[in-house]
C-alpha cells in the first residue's frame, strides 16, 4: 500500500476541527484553527507532519493565556506547549486592533512550535485590509514550501498578496522594523526570535511592487482544492485517529440517543 | 420592525413591477412565526428547493444524458456507464451494482454500512478515460470502506440500496411482462434509497472551492442533488435489465412509472448540526423564501387571469398528490388524506373569489382555519405563481450562503453590545437554568462517527459534544462581556477567551440580518430534532417527509421529475406534484 495519499483540502479542515478538538481545543477555537491546517498543507507542505510532530505537546488541559502588554500596541506570548493554530488567531486580533486605531502593533512569539502556520495567519490580517511582517531570526519561516526569514502578506486588489520583504508603506513602520532587528534575543526563550508587526491599511505598499509568481499563495491554494494535496498516510491516519478521539464508545444507551 | 434586506434583494424588488419594497418588507413574517421549529417543520418545498432549481437549470440548458454500458445480470450485479453533457463540460458517472444481501431485504443502513451498499457510483468532474473508468471500478469493486480511497477528478461518490419494499417486486413485474401493480408502487415512492453524496473532499474526492467557478454543478447543492438523480437514472436501468436478464418476455419500466419514481432519502439529526452550525445558510433560505411569500401575497389575481388558474392547478396536483402518496408513518405529521381534503376545501374558496383582495388574504383565512402543513403548501404555490421574481431571487442564494463570518477586535464591547448583541433579545432572554433546557447534547459515535444526541449527566463525553446550543453560546458571550468595561477592545475579550470568536463572530456578522437564529432550544427535554429535519429537506425539495421517529425522517426527492429523454417535450419544466398525474390513474 503506497504511503502517499491524495487528500481533499475540505477533507484536511473538516477532520482537523475534531482532531484539534481531541487536543483539547475548545470548539469555538478549532474552529478558527481548522482553516490554518488546511492552508498549510496546501501551500506549505507538511502541516499535517507538524501536526503529528507536536501533538504530545500540545495535547492536554489548557491554562490561563500566558500573555503578556509589553507596550500600547506590543505584547508577548509565550507558546511553550501551546500551538499558533490555537494562540496565533487571538494575536492576529490584537495587531489588527492595534493597525486599525493607527498603530503599529507587534506580538513576540516566545518558543514557537509551528511556524508552519504563520502563512495563514497572516493571510487573516490581509483579508481584513491588514498588512502583517514577521520577522525571524533564524530562516524558520516557510511561504509557499519556501524558508524565508521574513513573511509579508497585505491585502491587495483582488485578494491577500505575499512576499519575503518588511517593506511597509510608511516611516513608523520601518523603525519598528529597525527597532526589532536591533534587539537582543530575550531571556527565557530559545534564542530564536520570531515577531508579528501589523500596520494600517492605509500605509500598505503599492501592490505591483510584488513579485506574485514567486510567492502566488492564494493561487497555490485554488490549485490544492482543485487537484488536493498529497500527504503522508501515517501523518493522515494521525489527524484521523485524533478525530476519533472524540466519538463516543458504542453502547445500548448511545444507541437510543437517549431515548429507551 | 421592519427587517432589514441584503442589497441584492432590494435591487429586485425594484426590477420588478407591483409591491413596492417597503410594503414587501411589512408583509414579510417575524421569526417567531416562521422560524421556530414547530413552523419550520410545516414548511414545504418551493421553486427556491435546490433540487428544484437544479432541474430548471438542467431542462432550461438542455442537459443530456447518454448510456455507454448497461451491463447487468440476473441478480442485479453488473455495472453501468453514462456520460452528461452540460454544453461547456462533459462529465463521466459510472455505478457498480451488487447483488442484494442474503436475508430479510434492508435499506436503512446508515453510515455504519460504510461501502456495503447496493449501488455505488463514482461521479467525474469531466469525462474520464477508459483507463481511469477501469480504475475507478477496481477501487469501489471491493466494496471494503478501509481501502477506498477518491482522488480530486471525482466529484462525488453515490451509495445506494434498493427499495426493500418493492424493488424485487417490481423486477418480478417487468420480468412477467407487465407493469407492476399500483398497490406494489404505492408503498413506496423510489426504487432506490441515497446513501448520502460523499463529496467536497470527503475520502479524497475534490473540494467543492475547486470546482471551476462556472461549472454547472458549481452551485450550492447541485452537485449533492444531481448525484442523487443519477440514481434514479440507475434505479430504471437496473430493474429493466435485470428483468430482461431474467425473462424474453420482459418488459421496461413504463415512463409513467419512471416519472413517478423519485430518489428514496432518510435524514437523521446530524442535519441539525449543520443547520446550527452555518446561521447564514438557514437566514439566506429563510430570507429568499420569505422575500417571495410576502410579494406574492401582496398580488392580486382577477379571476380568469393566468396566475388564479395556475394556483387553482396546482392545488389540484396537490391534492391528488397528498391523497394518492401514502407515508410509512403519519404519527408526527398532518395525515395525507386530511391534507388533500383540506385542500379540495381551499380549492373550492379561492374558485368563490371575486379575486379583488390581495393573496394575503386567502393566505390569512387558511392558516386561520387549517394545519400549519396545508397553509405552507398554499403559500409554496403562492410563491409557485410568479416564477419570474422567485427565479430572480434565488440568485441570491449562493451569495447569502457564502457571506464570511468575522468580527471587529478594535471594537469596544459596549459597542458590541450595543450594535449586535442587543439584537439577540429573544435569545439572550430564555432561561436555561432548569435542567430540562439542556436535557441533551450531539455528539458523535464510535460507530463511524454517527451524530447521536445523549443526555447530560448519564452519557459520556459530553466535552466533545457537537455546536448545537446557540442560545448557551450567546448567553455566555454575553456574561463574560458584563465582566468588562465598555471601552475594552473585543480583541482584549478574545485574547482572554479565545474560543468566544465564534461567537463574537457570529453575532456581528448575523445581528442585522433577517432570521439570523432558529427560534428554539435545541437542547431541550422536548425538542424534536425532526422538525429541523423536515425543515432541511423542504429546502432541498422533498415534497412530502414522514418523521418515522423524533429523529429520523424519512422522503423522496425528484418524484414527477420527467424522465431524462423527455427532459426536452412540452410542458418539462412544469413537473411539480406531477408524478401521480404521470401514472394516468386517478387518486
Amino acid at each position: 500500500m503506497t504511503s502517499v495519499m491524495d487528500v481533499g483540502v475540505s477533507e484536511v479542515s473538516r477532520v482537523a476541527l475534531w482532531a484539534l478538538r481531541g487536543l483539547g481545543m475548545a470548539f469555538g477555537v478549532a474552529d478558527r484553527a481548522a482553516p490554518l491546517v488546511s492552508w498549510a498543507e496546501a501551500v506549505e507542505g507538511g502541516a499535517l507532519r507538524r501536526l503529528r510532530e507536536i501533538s504530545p505537546q500540545i495535547d492536554g488541559p489548557r491554562s490561563d493565556p500566558r500573555r503578556s502588554q509589553v507596550s500600547d500596541a506590543t505584547w508577548r506570548f509565550d507558546m511553550s506547549g501551546r500551538s499558533l493554530l490555537e494562540l496565533g488567531p487571538p494575536a492576529i486580533d490584537l495587531l489588527t486592533m492595534a493597525a486599525r486605531t493607527g498603530k503599529v502593533g507587534r506580538v513576540d512569539l516566545l518558543n514557537t512550535l509551528d511556524p508552519i502556520f504563520l502563512s495563514g495567519l497572516a493571510r487573516i490580517a490581509a483579508r481584513r485590509g491588514i498588512g502583517l511582517v514577521a520577522l525571524s531570526t533564524a530562516p524558520q519561516l516557510s511561504l509557499c514550501g519556501q524558508q524565508v526569514s521574513r513573511l509579508h502578506a497585505f491585502a491587495g486588489p483582488k485578494g491577500p498578496l505575499f512576499s519575503d520583504d518588511a517593506v511597509g508603506g510608511a516611516p513608523e513602520f520601518d523603525e519598528a522594523v529597525a527597532a526589532w532587528e536591533s534587539e537582543p534575543s530575550p531571556a527565557g526563550s530559545d534564542g530564536a526570535r520570531l515577531s508579528l508587526l501589523a500596520y494600517a491599511p492605509d500605509q500598505q505598499p503599492m501592490s505591483d511592487l510584488v513579485e506574485p509568481a514567486r510567492f502566488d499563495a492564494e493561487r497555490k491554494f485554488a490549485f490544492a482544492q482543485a487537484h488536493g494535496v498529497k500527504v503522508e498516510r501515517r501523518d493522515l491516519e494521525h489527524l484521523y485517529e485524533l478525530e476519533i478521539r472524540t466519538w463516543a464508545p458504542t453502547s445500548d444507551r448511545s444507541r437510543t440517543q437517549a431515548l429507551a | 420592525m421592519k427587517l432589514a434586506l441584503p442589497e441584492e434583494l432590494v435591487r429586485i424588488a425594484e426590477r420588478h413591477p407591483g409591491p413596492g419594497l417597503v410594503e414587501i418588507q411589512d408583509m414579510m413574517r417575524p421569526s417567531e412565526a416562521c422560524a421556530t421549529p414547530a413552523a419550520l417543520s410545516a414548511q414545504k418545498a418551493t421553486r427556491l428547493s435546490f433540487s428544484q432549481l437544479l432541474a430548471r437549470r438542467m431542462i432550461d440548458e438542455g442537459w443530456t444524458l447518454t448510456r455507454q454500458e448497461v451491463d447487468i445480470n440476473a441478480e442485479g450485479c453488473g455495472r453501468l456507464i453514462y456520460e452528461i453533457d452540460f454544453g461547456k463540460y462533459q462529465s463521466t458517472y459510472i455505478a457498480q451494482t451488487f447483488p442484494a444481501a442474503p436475508g430479510v431485504p434492508n435499506e436503512n443502513l446508515g453510515r455504519r454500512a460504510g461501502a456495503n451498499r447496493d449501488v455505488w457510483g463514482t461521479l467525474f468532474l469531466g469525462k474520464a478515460s477508459a483507463a481511469r473508468i477501469a480504475e475507478e471500478f477496481a477501487n469501489i469493486g471491493p466494496r471494503d470502506i478501509t481501502t477506498m480511497r477518491a482522488r480530486a477528478d471525482v466529484l462525488g461518490w453515490t451509495p445506494g440500496s434498493r427499495s426493500a419494499r418493492i424493488f424485487d417486486d417490481v423486477v418480478a413485474a417487468l420480468a412477467d411482462g407487465r407493469q407492476p401493480a399500483q398497490e406494489v408502487i404505492r408503498r413506496s415512492g423510489y426504487l432506490i434509497r441515497n446513501g448520502g453524496f460523499v463529496a467536497s473532499g470527503r475520502m479524497g474526492t475534490i473540494s467543492y472551492p475547486g470546482i471551476p467557478a462556472d461549472h454547472p454543478l458549481k452551485h450550492p447543492y447541485f452537485a449533492d442533488f444531481f448525484g442523487l438523480l443519477l440514481l434514479r437514472e440507475v434505479g430504471v436501468d437496473l430493474v429493466n435489465a435485470m428483468a430482461a436478464a431474467r425473462s424474453e418476455r420482459a418488459v421496461s419500466l413504463s415512463d409513467g412509472l419512471a416519472t413517478f419514481f423519485g430518489v428514496g432519502n432518510a435524514s437523521g439529526q446530524g442535519m441539525c448540526v449543520a443547520l446550527q452550525r452555518w446561521p447564514q445558510w438557514f437566514s439566506t433560505w429563510l430570507l429568499v423564501r420569505e422575500f417571495c411569500l410576502a410579494r406574492a401575497k401582496l398580488m392580486i389575481a382577477p379571476v380568469g387571469s393566468a396566475e388564479r388558474r395556475r394556483l387553482i392547478d396546482l392545488l389540484e396536483r396537490a391534492a391528488e398528490y397528498y391523497d394518492f402518496v401514502t407515508p410509512d408513518s403519519e404519527a408526527f405529521v398532518v395525515p395525507h388524506k386530511l391534507i388533500a381534503e383540506n385542500l379540495r376545501l381551499v380549492i373550492r374558496s379561492v374558485r368563490k373569489e371575486d379575486g379583488s383582495e390581495p393573496w394575503a388574504v386567502t393566505a390569512a383565512g387558511i392558516a386561520a382555519t387549517f394545519d400549519a402543513e396545508t397553509a405552507e403548501i398554499f403559500n409554496a404555490l403562492l410563491i409557485e405563481i410568479y416564477p419570474d421574481f422567485a427565479d430572480d431571487v434565488a440568485s441570491y442564494i449562493p451569495v447569502g450562503m457564502a457571506i464570511q463570518q468575522d468580527y471587529a477586535p478594535e471594537r469596544s464591547v459596549g459597542a458590541f453590545r450595543r450594535d449586535f448583541l442587543s439584537d439577540y433579545r429573544w435569545e439572550l432572554s430564555q432561561d436555561l437554568g432548569h435542567s430540562d433546557a439542556r436535557r441533551h447534547f450531539w455528539y458523535h459515535s464510535i460507530e463511524n462517527g454517527e451524530q447521536r444526541r445523549g443526555e447530560r449527566v448519564i452519557d459520556p463525553h459530553e466535552h466533545f459534544e457537537s455546536f448545537i446550543d446557540h442560545l448557551g453560546a450567546l448567553q455566555r458571550l454575553a456574561a463574560i462581556l458584563a465582566g468588562y468595561p465598555d471601552e475594552t477592545p473585543m480583541a482584549i475579550v478574545v485574547a482572554d477567551h479565545p474560543e468566544l470568536a465564534f461567537a463574537a463572530a457570529r453575532v456581528e456578522t448575523m445581528a442585522h440580518r433577517p432570521y439570523k437564529e432558529i427560534q428554539g432550544n435545541l437542547l431541550h427535554k422536548d425538542f424534536s430534532p425532526a422538525h429541523l429535519i423536515r425543515f432541511f429537506l423542504s429546502v432541498f425539495g422533498l415534497e412530502s417527509t414522514y418523521p418515522m421517529n423524533i429523529r429520523w425522517v424519512p422522503g423522496v426527492v425528484f418524484q414527477g421529475f420527467p424522465a431524462w429523454r423527455r427532459l426536452e417535450g412540452p410542458a418539462r419544466n412544469d413537473w411539480k406534484y406531477k408524478n401521480v398525474s404521470s401514472l394516468g390513474v386517478a387518486a
